[in-house]
């Protein structure tokens, strides 16, 4: 029973590292690439390590040559078209979230970060697992890319940008690329600056135009209410007049009112019943909250002397 | 004993300002003292002059840089704290409330056609990117010059802190010194483009603007910028914002506290850092000669299509509409400096002719205007 639980536990030890060792070889990525230019600077290639721990990228693969990933072929033919990354060197540890810069000038015999190949637009460049098979990343240079440039990863979206600025054993800051690919553009192509007043003007003068527009039909628009609102005030003044003669009636019956209670009652009981059913009404009237909350320090106890004194002696 | 103290005094005299300075260090001072000599003795932007000056005068002590965290320029320096609100530009947007809250934008909804020449004039930043790309800026820094022309400090610190980082005091130091130059740039070229007559020119006395109207215009004014153009959104926004305070009368309190209390804790933290951060090394150098060159340039390119736009504008007014072209040099957003030259200009040629509340439509437009320039700015090379 001991030996089976022992075996299971060993089974799921290996599936682990296999996993793990997997995962490892699969966070190696190429994220930056420069062809050899006509100024005598030679290719590079950067791989970047996309996981959290140290991987090693000896006894890894890589080539420039498209017939090594031709899976028809087998793994012995395959390898002999691909340059081997020597292992035991720690050189070839990569830290986490970090990379390496490999030069491919044809000189692998200045040391393990030189390869055998080089790279011109249009070349691809791939690379292996240890079996020679596996293939881990890979990528084709445009054939446009020029002196000066680099084909880089924006790990953000998983996209390719032509990086004018580039960043070898750097991380790609793809916002600091597209910013300076927008100056190098504009340098190139609106060397003058008409473009760019032609354009901007265009944007202010859009804005300020719309507003003109919005606010010219709106001032008309408002002009012409202010006028009406003028013809509506006379009108408004003759009932303010009506209302002046609500307010009069108003007044005679507070003071028949007053007279009631003064009296406890005016003598004729149809007079008195109409008069207290007045009264309620108005009482009525003043049933409509006015949606204001007033809390006048009397009303509470925040104020209160005694309560605060009593809560400072509990704390 | 005595030779211990004497060591630690010889160490001490190597690390004061005098054993550290440079004659450049002294040049600067002395500007430093040049700019709160205009602003007191000339009454030229005594409140930016100010800081600014002392803060030439501050940021240009020398010391032994030995890990002390004091310059402008260290980390965990008190000044560089004060520093991040320019590098980061979060002091811009809030002086902006400031602004939003003290402008009162009537009469250009009185007379929205000045919105225009609010918009013309900022052709002076356009003219000045131009002529500052012949001089072989990169088209990132000759954008953070040309908006000089804008003549707007705020806005300009804005946009030169996210485009040029590096010429960032210069053009702040020159935008702010342009705009105290105002009354001395400005009257020339207004008398040099327009005729005696159009001098004269009375314009139709200001309708009424309903509250409404008032309320209106932030809400509306933003949407129709922003949406336009986003990347201007932390200047318009904040303008706007403290507009709408301002208008909503309901908000008061808080538009008091952006345009006074606020507000002058802002100016003065910007003008003192901005004042440091012209180190002796950053500032003298030939680029901020032609900086400063650029930026007359700029100014007197945005009052010239200021005026000229007006008078084009007149060609197609009827009689009785017309503008007088003595207006369109406030469309520079140097608030309300400009305005108050042309109310000036105007009532030389005529005692009765009362310009400023005419030209304050142009002038606030030119603040939108020079908002948005930027966000253009920032957003085709951002």
């Amino acid at each position: 029973m001991n030996g089976h639980k022992l075996f299971t536990l060993a089974a799921l030890l290996m599936l682990f590292f296999v996993k793990a060792s997997a995962d490892g070889a699969q966070s190696l990525r190429l994220s930056e690439v420069a062809a050899s230019d006509s100024n005598g600077n030679s290719a590079w290639i950067e791989i970047q390590n996309t996981s959290y721990g140290t991987q090693n990228l000896g006894g890894f693969y890589i080539t420039n040559n498209p017939a090594a990933l031709n899976t028809e072929l087998d793994a012995p033919s395959r390898i002999k078209m691909m340059h081997l990354i020597p292992t035991g060197n720690p050189i070839t540890q990569i830290t986490p979230q970090n990379c390496i810069v490999l030069q491919a000038d044809g000189q692998d015999n200045l040391g393990i970060q030189h390869l055998e190949f080089t790279l011109i637009p249009g070349d691809i460049v791939a690379i292996f697992s240890g079996n020679g098979v596996d293939l881990i990343d890979s990528l084709t240079i445009p054939v446009d890319l020029k002196d000066g440039q680099s084909w880089a990863k924006n790990f953000a979206n998983n996209s390719w940008y032509v990086c004018d600025r580039p960043t070898p054993t750097q991380a790609n800051d793809y916002a600091t690329a597209k910013h300076n690919n927008k100056i190098a553009e504009f340098k190139e192509k609106d060397p003058h600056g008409f473009g760019m007043a032609i354009m901007a003007m265009g944007v202010v003068f859009s804005c300020l135009v719309l507003l003109y527009v919005f606010f010219k039909i709106f001032g008309k628009l408002f002009s012409r209410l202010g006028n009406a609102n003028a013809q509506i005030a006379p009108l408004a003044s003759s009932n303010s007049k009506a209302h002046s003669q609500d307010s009069d009636a108003e007044a005679t019956v507070a003071a028949l009112l007053a007279v009631t209670e003064a009296t406890s009652g005016t003598g004729d009981e149809n007079l008195d019943i109409a008069l207290i059913a007045l009264s309620l009404e108005a009482e009525l009237a003043h049933d409509e909250e006015s949606g204001i909350i007033t809390i006048l320090p009397g009303n509470s106890m925040w104020a209160d002397k005694g309560t605060q004194i009593a809560q400072r002696q509990l704390h | 004993m005595w030779e211990f103290i004497v060591t630690k005094l010889s160490d001490f005299i190597t690390y004061t300002g005098f054993a550290c300075g440079e004659w450049s260090n002294y040049v600067m001072m002395l500007v430093g003292i040049f700019f709160i000599w205009l602003a007191i003795k000339k009454d030229f932007e005594p409140l930016l002059l100010i800081p600014i000056g002392f803060g030439i005068i501050l940021g240009n002590i020398p010391f032994k840089s030995v890990g002390l965290e004091v310059g402008v320029y260290e980390d965990n320096a008190v000044l560089n704290f004060f520093y991040s609100g320019v590098k980061d530009g979060w002091y811009p947007p809030l002086v902006f409330l400031g602004i939003g809250a003290m402008t009162d934008f009537t009469a250009l909804l009185a007379n929205p056609k000045l919105l225009l020449v609010g918009g013309a004039a900022q052709f002076g930043i356009f003219g000045a990117y131009m002529i500052a790309l012949l001089l072989g800026f990169e088209p990132n820094q000759a954008a953070g010059i040309a908006i000089i022309g804008g003549a707007d400090g705020p806005t300009a610190i804005f946009l030169s802190s996210k485009l040029a980082p590096n010429l960032m005091g210069a053009i702040a130091v020159c935008a702010y010194s342009y705009m105290a130059l105002v009354p001395v740039i400005q009257p020339f070229f207004m008398r040099l483009l327009t005729t005696k007559k159009e001098r004269l020119i009375r314009m139709k006395p200001a309708r009424q603007v309903s509250q409404t109207e008032r309320i209106i215009f932030p809400i509306v004014g933003l949407l129709m910028t922003a949406m336009i153009i986003p990347s201007g959104l932390p200047l318009l926004g904040v303008l706007f914002f403290g507009n709408l305070l301002r208008e909503s009368t309901k908000t008061l309190r808080l538009a008091k506290t952006a345009s006074s209390a606020l507000n002058d804790i802002v100016v003065m933290l910007l003008g003192l850092t901005v004042g440091c951060s012209t180190q002796a090394s950053e500032f003298l150098t030939a680029d901020t000669i032609k900086i400063f060159a650029l930026g007359a340039f700029a100014f007197m390119i945005a009052t010239c299509s200021g005026v000229l736009f007006v008078k084009l504008m007149n060609i197609f007014l009827p009689e009785g509409k017309k503008l007088n072209p003595l207006i369109g040099n406030a469309g520079v957003s140097a608030v309300p400096m400009a305005a108050r030259i042309s109310h000036n200009m105007g009532l030389k040629y005529d005692k009765q002719n009362y310009l400023l509340m005419h030209a304050m439509g142009p002038n606030v437009a030119g603040v939108i205007g020079s908002a948005i320039a930027a966000g253009a700015l920032l957003g085709f090379l951002g």
